[in-house]
């Protein structure tokens, strides 16, 4: 295994890795804020690392394809994040109980006065 | 090599397992639907180590589409279902 | 509230040059030919589907989006690894906050891209934007106390702090960062305490009182900000809104 073999390697597993984590935090944590959390944050790491790992072993031009599908991914998880998080949020798919404090259902219950 | 990309296979499946698990049990429509993206995400990166397997890249175009179609399509359900549930 | 207009659908040409890179990184060719016709696509897209123009000088300053995307990355490898050992340690007790922490800049998408930066760090996500009274509602794993909650706040106005630095213009960066001082002082400290459970019936009304907001403010910035009560408008993060919970709980 040369160099280049290792260090695609090593990206390719870890990123498979933080998949997997991502994906086990789907199936355990309780609530659908909690579990939005485990779903894009480590899946986006781990797709970045792996196309890391795959433009490692390919020729620079379609390395560069890569780097526009990593692009893509890091510009619409976070909006894709926060639509769910106002819809989840809205209907009711947060458990109060796992909440320490809640500011916005504050500002909401105050604002009805 | 053989063998890390079957570690890596095999970690995408188990993800993909796990994800299907949440899609099968999942209460709310959203969680659904989060799942549903997540399963999209993992299968751009089993395409992506398939190319990085063959050496060449020919599913870039793929690639960037699917990724481009799951979150436009994510979006419009997400969109939909807050909707439905916030007049029901 | 300064809002740049929207007039006109003149073609901007950063836009034209930056679909046309686009364009050629997809085919992963870099000729004339492909420049060309990259440059058709591009200008067909922008005249078919024409978008608000605005002074959008992100790439007249490209060493401050070297910096922060170094900072994005460095938090997010971070946060990441903190956020998969909370999470593979307690799932089962999870722990979260949502806080309000103010908008450092009054220029649309500069909120916008700040918020998305501030969504892409592992463990947060910007919930909801209070456009008008210029509050983020920030989502935040891993808060066990009154400390995480102050910490997770800081956080986020620090990283705010650093992507309207990028992306404003000069007058905006000076100004985020006193805005940010400001915000950090007057923050409450001892305000945060275990929120009253809402009863049912006022956890309805609750979304009713959204789903109003929701109409009236769909219209603006991509359904992002929603437009409350007016009660709201004073913004803000003054203990009299603590005040006023605390008469209602009982």
């Amino acid at each position: 295994m040369s160099v280049r073999d290792w260090i695609s390697a090593v990206l390719l597993v870890s990123g498979a890795l933080f998949c997997v984590i991502g994906a086990w935090g789907m199936v355990r944590l309780p609530d659908t804020l909690s579990r939005l959390q485990a779903a894009t944050k480590p899946q986006t790491l781990g797709l970045l690392l792996i196309l890391a790992g795959t433009a490692v072993r390919l020729e620079p031009h379609f390395a560069v394809g890569l780097v526009l599908a990593g692009l893509f991914q890091v510009i619409t998880a976070p909006v894709l994040s926060q639509l769910f998080g106002r819809a989840a949020y809205r209907t009711g798919g947060v458990d109060r109980s796992t909440l320490v404090v809640d500011e916005l259902s504050q500002r909401l219950r105050a604002g009805r006065e | 090599m053989t063998i890390v990309f079957a570690i890596t296979f095999g970690l995408l499946g188990l993800a993909g397992l796990l994800t299907l698990l949440r899609i099968v049990r999942g209460p709310r429509t959203l969680d659904r639907i989060l799942a549903v993206d997540v399963l999209v995400v993992l299968i751009v990166a089993g395409t992506a180590v398939g190319m990085a397997m063959s050496s060449r890249g020919i599913y870039i175009a793929l690639i960037v589409a699917v990724a481009l179609l799951g979150f436009v399509g994510t979006i419009s359900v997400v969109r939909l279902v807050e909707r439905r549930e916030e007049y029901r | 509230m300064s809002r740049r207009s929207t007039h006109g659908t003149r073609v901007a040409p950063s836009l034209v040059i930056w679909l046309v890179v686009v364009w050629m990184l997809l085919w992963g060719t870099f000729d004339v030919a492909t420049a060309v016709y990259g440059l058709v696509v591009a200008l067909l897209v922008l005249v078919l589907f024409p978008l608000p123009s605005h002074r959008w000088n992100i790439f007249r300053r490209p060493w401050r989006l070297v910096v922060l995307t170094v900072y994005v990355l460095a938090d997010l490898f971070g946060s990441a690894l903190r956020f998969v050992a909370d999470t593979v340690r307690n799932s089962a007790k999870v722990s979260a906050a949502i806080i309000a922490v103010p908008v450092l800049s009054d220029v649309d998408h500069i909120i916008a891209s700040a918020a998305n930066v501030v969504s892409l760090a592992p463990g947060k996500f910007v919930l909801q934007i209070d456009r008008p009274g210029g509050i983020w509602y920030v989502y935040a794993s891993g808060v066990r106390t009154a400390e995480d909650a102050h910490k997770a706040y800081d956080d986020v106005i620090d990283m705010q702090r650093v992507a309207v630095w990028a992306f404003g213009d000069e007058t905006e960066a000076p100004a985020a960062r006193s805005r940010a001082q400001e915000a950090k002082r007057q923050r409450d400290r001892s305000a945060v305490r275990k929120p009253q459970r809402p009863s049912p019936i006022e956890a309805v009304a609750a979304s009713e009182a959204q789903s109003r907001g929701a109409e009236s403010g769909d219209a603006e910035f991509h359904g992002a900000a929603t437009r409350e009560n007016d009660h709201d408008r004073d913004g803000g993060d003054d203990p009299g809104d603590f005040d006023e919970n605390r008469r209602e709980g009982r």
